[in-house]
């Protein structure tokens, strides 16, 4: 474990290097989707809760679960059913005969990671019992409000809402989630190098080591706070945002929420490759992951099997990013 | 959709007007214009026609599929049908032209006529007989005269077609740029506008004097980047200064560590706030150095 004594001292440098190592150490076990662990790794950064979404078999519970391992994280997991109950989640007051009074048991959202596998199986009342928590990171039982750990992440999993059994997600909920990770299939020479590695380990999983700790994660986020921005690249944000509003295939746009968690994740970024300020490759690189499971599209389109990635990324493709020389009024100012 | 109404508007008068002028002896009778007495008029207009046409198609077509502009899901559709169909129908016309023209001789030779007004040999057209009804009798055009008469419909059609193009353009219609063809830029071409691109940022480098770092940073990154969208790379509103790296170097014009360097020095001379002094500025001008030794050395190899 790395804890550092001074934490609030750690310089981006120093972070992008210490999240590095927890990517390659995550590496052993997920292999072959490195994009999708920066992606995970940058929404532990940014404070945020992700979203991975694809069909079964991809890995998505074995990568949260990889997170919580070598972050050093407590961690819990909801297996959502149809029957699961919004107490299951948050946790329920029980009477106790001894001292005749009324106690709370916490749920299993007292934790540092909750995996919530498969959320998207359970009907909106109990995916809506994590809204609170997930916005807010406290929970309001009988009247009463908890704050819940620090750090508190979410990362759920998701199957394509086409599938089986599914109920889509709502909007509110998905809006509280900061990025959306899609794992997608492995190449046929990643997929062997995945199955000649189980094979060598001669065990299910590899064991993975400990190389943070919460505190660790308390710290990088507040370096993460300290990256700087310039006024242009807020400003491209903007039209990032206001172009999903305005597109004649989406019938509602990202939230201002969409545009807060786009920031920052690019300020995540930049520190996970060691800068302390945000480039236009870092907007650009999380447009889509950060605002395509924001909008909703025309009903029209789905018969056209067009998807909000597609429209996102027509977006991010046609949004100009800021010259390359100061705007007069960003001179003068 | 306006577009649409008058796109239907038009389709409809042009349908009205060939209606009216529509021969009344039949569809396949010889044409009784000025050029309808000679059969290689028809021909040669088909033929270049067709082959104009089959030109211009391959020249646009790339475009058109490189088009992705943002459209409503019916106008999109009305896109896709309407893209080929116009592609494809063009040069269907010049086909057309040939296959359906009776041309005189064959009428000539061949059974009379249906309408007997209609008789099988013309007059001379420098010949005309007295008395004869004005309507059978040949048009009284030269062929000088014809010619000249259709290069001035030509120019007016031109003349019209700039006029509708500088109309569109300014109400915001842009013509998609052609992709860049792989392979056709040579190794010469590549050295001469790297140079350029080089010598530009030189001259904004030294234009800053010594005066602010950062500013000679930024300019000199500034040059580098105008050079290298007016030498010809595709240069998009949305590239960041990745994109544009990267589409230089798979162009063959930043090979090395300096382009990669330069573009940091960039990144961190105008998105942060770090202090920045002569050194980072020697070091843009090394990394221009460096591209400009590269390239001389390629041009002695080459």
């Amino acid at each position: 474990m790395t804890t550092d004594p001074t934490p609030r001292l750690r310089t981006a440098e120093q972070v992008g290097e210490q999240a590095g190592a927890v990517l390659r150490e995550m590496g052993r076990a997920v292999v072959g989707k490195p994009d999708a662990l920066e992606l995970v790794m940058l929404g532990v950064l940014a404070g945020g809760h992700v979203l991975v979404e694809d069909l079964p078999g991809l890995g998505k519970t074995l990568l949260a679960r990889s997170f919580a391992t070598t972050l050093g994280l407590d961690f819990r997991r909801i297996q959502f059913t149809p029957d699961l109950l919004p107490s299951d989640v948050t946790g329920t007051p029980l009477y106790d005969q001894r001292t005749g009074e009324m106690v709370f048991h916490p749920g299993p959202v007292f934790t540092n990671l909750l995996l919530a596998d498969e959320i998207n199986r359970t009907p909106p009342k109990t995916q809506a019992a994590l809204l609170e928590a997930m916005a807010e990171s406290q929970v309001t039982v009988d009247g009463e409000t908890r704050p819940l750990a620090d750090p508190f992440l979410v990362v759920a999993t998701a199957n394509p809402v086409e599938h089986e059994g599914t109920y889509s997600l709502p909007e509110a909920q998905l809006d509280r989630f900061q990025l959306r990770v899609r794992m997608g299939y492995l190449t046929a020479r990643e997929e062997l190098a995945m199955l000649r590695a189980r094979i060598d380990r001669a065990a299910p999983e590899a064991v993975l080591d400990r190389l943070a700790g919460p505190e660790d994660v308390l710290a990088w986020r507040a370096v993460v706070e300290r990256v700087e921005i310039d006024d242009d690249l807020l400003e491209y944000a903007v039209a990032l945002v206001a172009a999903t509003r305005d597109h004649p295939q989406i019938s509602i746009g990202a939230s201002p929420r969409g545009g807060l968690a786009l920031v920052q994740l690019a300020r995540a970024r930049a520190v996970l490759d060691g800068r302390d300020y945000v480039v236009p490759e870092d907007i650009k690189a999380l447009a889509v992951p950060a605002l395509a499971h924001r909008v909703s599209l025309r009903p029209e389109l789905w018969v056209r099997e067009v998807s909000t990635d597609d429209v996102l990324h027509e977006i991010v493709g046609s949004i100009g990013t800021p010259t390359t020389r100061r705007t007069a009024a960003a001179v003068s100012s | 959709m306006p577009g649409a109404v008058v796109a239907a508007g038009v389709v409809g008068a042009l349908a009205a007007a060939a209606l009216a002028l529509r021969p009344t002896e039949g569809l396949l009778h010889p044409g009784k214009g000025p050029l309808g007495q000679w059969g290689i008029v028809a021909i040669g207009s088909s033929v270049v026609w067709t082959a104009g046409v089959m030109a211009v198609v391959g020249r646009i077509r790339l475009r058109f599929n490189d088009y992705r502009a943002v459209l409503p899901p019916g106008e999109e559709r009305l896109r896709e049908i309407a893209a080929p169909l116009l592609l494809v129908g063009a040069g269907v016309v010049g086909v057309l032209t040939v296959v359906l023209h009776r041309f005189s001789r064959g009428a000539r030779s061949a059974a009379p006529p249906i309408v007997p007004t209609q008789a099988p040999t013309q007059p001379e057209p420098s010949k005309p007989q007295p008395g004869d009804g004005s309507r059978d009798a040949a048009p009284p055009w030269s062929l000088p005269l014809s010619v000249l008469l259709g290069l001035l419909a030509v120019l007016v059609v031109v003349v019209v077609a700039v006029a509708v193009v500088r109309r569109l353009r300014r109400l915001g219609l842009r013509v998609p740029q052609r992709p860049a063809l792989a392979g056709t830029v040579t190794e010469e071409d590549d050295a001469r506008l790297l140079l350029s691109a080089v010598r530009s940022g030189r001259r904004a480098l030294s234009d800053t004097g010594d005066g602010d770092p950062r500013a000679a940073v930024i300019a000199c990154y500034a040059g580098m980047e105008d050079a290298l969208a007016a030498s010809g790379l595709p240069r998009h509103a949305s590239d960041s200064p990745a994109d544009l790296l990267t589409r230089a170097v798979e162009a063959g014009l930043a090979s090395g560590p300096a382009a990669p360097r330069l573009t940091a020095l960039f990144r961190e001379a105008r998105y942060s706030s770090h202090p920045m002094d002569t050194s980072h500025r020697d070091a843009a001008a090394d990394a221009l150095e460096e591209i400009a030794s590269l390239l001389q050395t390629r041009e002695g190899t080459s």
